[in-house]
C-alpha cells in the first residue's frame, strides 16, 4: 500500500483521557502500538474502558493529553471533517452487534463506506462484483444480498459487518467484541474467516474481546487491565 | 447521504406518514381559517360597496347595517314619508332607495323597495344589479326574486308568491288573498341579494291593506298612507363623497324625526371589532393546532433519535461526518414539514373548490377558491421556518450523542 514500513499502524503515545467532571483520568496509556500487518489481541473485561480507547484509537473522541496517530498522522493535527475522512480512508470498524443500517440492504451496507472514501472505493475495480466475491467468501449468498439487513440471522449480520470493514482494504480494522452475540461454533468459523481474509489483505488486526480462549490465533496480546488507573 | 436518508425514511414510512398527515391537516386548516376570515371581510365589504350612507330611524349603527344590507333583524321603526323626501331631495344626494321589511316568503325576506334600486345599487367593485330571466317590477302585484330563492323555491318569471308577515315562521299570518307574480329573476350577486324578494313600495304597502281598490293610491298624497312608516331605511349615494361627513350631520340632527345615518364603511369596522374576539381565538386556535403538529414532528424525531442511536455510531464509525449526522436529521424535520405543508396546500386547495359551490349556495358566500393569497404565503413561510426549528432540537441531541457515543454504544 506504498506506506512506510517502519510506520506504526496505530500508535499512542502518552495519552490520558477521562469524560468531564471527572478528575482522575480514566485511561492513561504511556504507549502502546500497533505494528502493521500485525494481529493483535485486545483483552480486558468489560468496564476497563476498551469502547473509549476504540473511540480514540478511530479519532471519534480525542485525548485531553497525548498524541494517538494511524499510519502517522495524528488525530489531533486534523480537523473534524479531516478526520471523518481519514477514518472512512484508513479504518473499518465491527462491532459487537447492530453494525448494519436495518433499512439498507446487506450489499448496500457492505458498499455505504464507499460513498464516505473515495481512497477506498479506487482501490476497486468493480466495487460491487468485489463485494459480491466478498461476501459469498463469507458465507452470504446472493440470495441474501438485496434483502433488508435486519432480517439477517446475528451471524449472518457479523459476516456482513466483517465484509464492509474489510471492503476496499483499509490498512487498519477495529474489531470491538464481534463474536460476542454468536454461539461457540458461529463464532470460530467467524474468526477462521475474518483472520483469514485479514492476512489476505494485509491489514491490521485489532480485536477486542474480553474471552479469552481466542487469544491464541493472535500474534500478540494487549492486557488492557494494565494501563486502566481509576477503580471500578 | 441524501439516498441514505430517503431510504430512512422509507423505512419508517408508517409513523412519519402519521406525523405528515397531522401537519397537512393542520396546514390546511390554517389556510382555511384564514381565507373564510378576510374573504367574509370582503364578502361584507362589497354588499356596500356603492353605498354612501343609510338613514334609518335613530338607533345602533351596527344593527341599522345588519338590518337594512344583511338582512339580519329589523329596524326599530320605520320613517315617515316625509322624512324619506326630505333625505331623497337633499342637494347633496345623488339616488335614493328606500327600503321596507319586515315581511317573509318561506324564510326569504321580502323587501319593498323603489325601481332606483335596479339602477343605483351596487355591490362588490361597483357592479350593479343584472336580470338572468325577465325584468323589473311594473306592477304593484309584480315581485322579482334573487338568484338564490328562484333556485330553491324552483321560481320562474310567472310564478305566484304567497307573503307571511313577520320574519320566518310557520304560525305567522299569511297574506293568502294578496299573491305576487314574479316579473324577473335576478342574476347572482353573492350577496343577501340573492336571498330577497323585491316588491314595489305600492306593492308592499298594499299587501297589508289588500290589493283590492286600494292599489293605485298614491302614498305620498294619501296623508293615511304617508303615516304608515312603512319604509324601514334609506340607502343613500351621494354626489361627491367628500360631502359625505357633512350630510351624516345634517341627517343625524334632522328634526322632525330621530335619525341615525350610517357610513356603511365605518360601522363594519365597528362590526370587526364585535366579531374580533371571535376572530382572534380562531387565529390562536389555528395557530395551537400548526403548533401540535410541530410539536408531533419533534416527538417523532426524538424518538426516532433514540431509536437510531445505533445507526448513527455505524454511520460515524464508516466515516460520516457529525455535520452529516446532524444534518440527516434536521433534513428530516425541514422535509417532514415541507411535505405537510404541500399536502396540506393540496387538502386546502380541494376543499376550498369543494366547498366554495356550497358556501355560495347556502350562505351567498362568495369566496376565492384558487390560487394562495400573499399573506397565506408568508404563514407558510413562518410554518417552513417553524418546522427547521423544531428539527434543531432533535437534531443537537444527535450531535451530543454522536459526540459522547463516539462509534460505539453498549448494548
Amino acid at each position: 500500500m506504498g506506506t512506510d514500513a517502519r510506520l506504526a499502524a496505530v500508535e499512542l503515545c502518552d495519552v490520558k483521557f477521562g469524560w468531564r467532571n471527572s478528575s482522575a483520568p480514566l485511561l492513561s496509556i504511556p504507549e502502546m502500538r500497533f505494528e502493521q500487518g500485525e494481529k493483535v489481541f485486545l483483552a480486558g473485561p468489560s468496564g476497563y474502558g476498551k469502547s473509549t480507547l476504540l473511540g480514540l484509537m478511530s479519532g471519534v473522541l480525542l485525548p485531553q493529553e497525548g498524541t494517538i496517530r494511524v499510519l502517522g498522522k495524528g488525530w489531533g493535527e486534523m480537523s473534524a471533517s479531516q478526520r471523518d475522512r481519514y477514518r472512512a480512508d484508513h479504518l473499518g470498524v465491527i462491532f459487537q452487534m447492530f453494525n448494519l443500517v436495518p433499512y439498507l440492504s446487506a450489499l448496500e451496507n457492505v458498499l455505504l463506506p464507499l460513498k464516505f472514501s473515495k481512497l477506498r472505493a479506487a482501490r476497486l475495480l468493480d466495487p460491487e462484483e468485489q463485494a459480491r466475491e466478498l461476501l459469498g467468501r463469507l458465507g452470504i449468498g446472493s440470495d441474501l444480498l438485496g434483502r433488508p439487513a435486519g432480517e439477517l440471522s446475528v451471524g449472518e449480520q457479523q459476516r456482513t459487518a466483517a465484509v464492509r470493514a474489510l471492503l476496499g482494504q483499509p490498512e487498519v480494522l477495529i474489531a470491538d467484541e464481534p463474536t460476542s452475540a454468536l454461539d461457540a461454533d458461529n463464532r470460530d468459523a467467524f474468526l477462521e474467516l475474518l483472520i483469514a481474509e485479514v492476512e489476505l489483505s494485509g491489514a491490521t488486526l485489532i480485536f477486542v474481546s474480553h474471552d479469552g480462549s481466542l487469544a491464541s490465533r493472535f500474534d500478540r496480546v494487549v492486557q488492557l487491565a494494565d494501563f486502566r488507573t481509576v477503580a471500578r | 447521504m441524501i439516498s441514505l436518508a430517503l431510504k430512512s425514511l422509507w423505512f419508517r414510512r408508517g409513523s412519519l406518514a402519521v406525523t405528515v398527515v397531522s401537519i397537512a391537516f393542520s396546514v390546511a386548516l390554517l389556510l382555511g381559517i384564514e381565507r373564510v376570515r378576510t374573504q367574509a371581510k370582503e364578502n361584507f365589504a362589497g354588499m356596500v360597496s356603492g353605498t354612501d350612507l343609510i338613514v334609518s330611524a335613530r338607533g345602533n349603527p351596527v344593527q341599522i347595517l345588519l338590518a337594512s344590507i344583511m338582512h339580519i333583524g329589523y329596524p326599530a321603526s320605520g320613517l315617515t314619508q316625509e322624512t324619506v323626501q326630505t333625505v331623497c331631495s337633499n342637494r347633496n344626494v345623488a339616488w335614493c332607495i328606500p327600503i321596507a321589511m319586515g315581511d317573509t316568503h318561506r324564510g326569504y325576506r321580502v323587501v319593498g323597495t323603489d325601481l332606483v334600486m335596479f339602477d343605483k345599487f351596487r355591490y362588490a367593485r361597483n357592479v350593479g344589479l343584472s336580470f338572468r330571466e325577465g325584468r323589473r317590477f311594473t306592477e304593484v302585484s309584480s315581485a322579482v326574486v334573487g338568484s338564490q330563492v328562484a333556485e330553491s323555491l324552483g321560481y320562474r318569471v310567472g310564478s305566484k308568491i304567497v307573503v307571511t308577515h313577520g320574519a320566518g315562521g310557520e304560525s305567522l299570518i299569511e297574506h293568502a288573498a294578496e299573491p305576487f307574480t314574479v316579473s324577473g329573476v335576478l342574476a347572482p350577486t353573492g350577496t343577501p341579494v340573492d336571498r330577497a324578494i323585491y316588491v314595489s313600495m305600492e306593492g308592499y304597502e298594499a299587501m297589508h291593506e289588500g290589493f283590492g281598490g286600494h292599489a293605485n293610491i298614491d302614498p305620498l298624497v294619501d296623508p293615511d298612507h304617508a303615516e304608515e312608516k312603512s319604509v324601514s331605511a334609506v340607502l343613500v349615494g351621494l354626489k361627491s363623497r367628500a360631502a359625505v361627513l357633512g350630510v351624516q350631520r345634517s341627517f343625524n340632527e334632522y328634526r322632525p324625526e330621530a335619525l341615525t345615518a350610517v357610513m356603511p364603511g365605518d360601522t363594519l369596522l365597528d362590526l370587526w371589532q364585535l366579531t374580533g374576539i371571535a376572530e382572534t381565538a380562531l387565529v390562536w386556535i389555528s395557530g395551537v393546532v400548526v403548533l401540535i403538529g410541530l410539536v408531533g414532528i419533534t416527538a417523532n424525531l426524538l424518538a426516532s433519535v433514540n431509536e437510531r442511536r445505533r445507526e448513527m455510531a455505524v454511520l460515524r464509525a464508516i466515516g460520516a461526518g457529525l455535520p452529516q449526522v446532524t444534518g440527516l436529521i434536521l433534513g428530516e424535520a425541514i422535509l417532514l414539514t415541507t411535505v405537510g405543508v404541500v399536502v396540506g396546500l393540496v387538502l386546502f386547495q380541494v376543499a376550498m373548490f369543494g366547498l366554495a359551490p356550497m358556501l355560495r349556495a347556502r350562505y351567498g358566500f362568495e369566496i376565492a377558491a384558487g390560487g394562495v393569497l400573499p399573506g397565506e404565503w408568508v404563514r407558510l413561510g413562518w410554518i417552513l421556518l417553524a418546522g427547521g426549528l423544531v428539527g434543531a432540537f432533535p437534531a443537537y441531541r444527535t450531535y451530543k450523542r454522536s459526540l459522547s457515543d463516539g462509534i460505539s454504544i453498549r448494548v
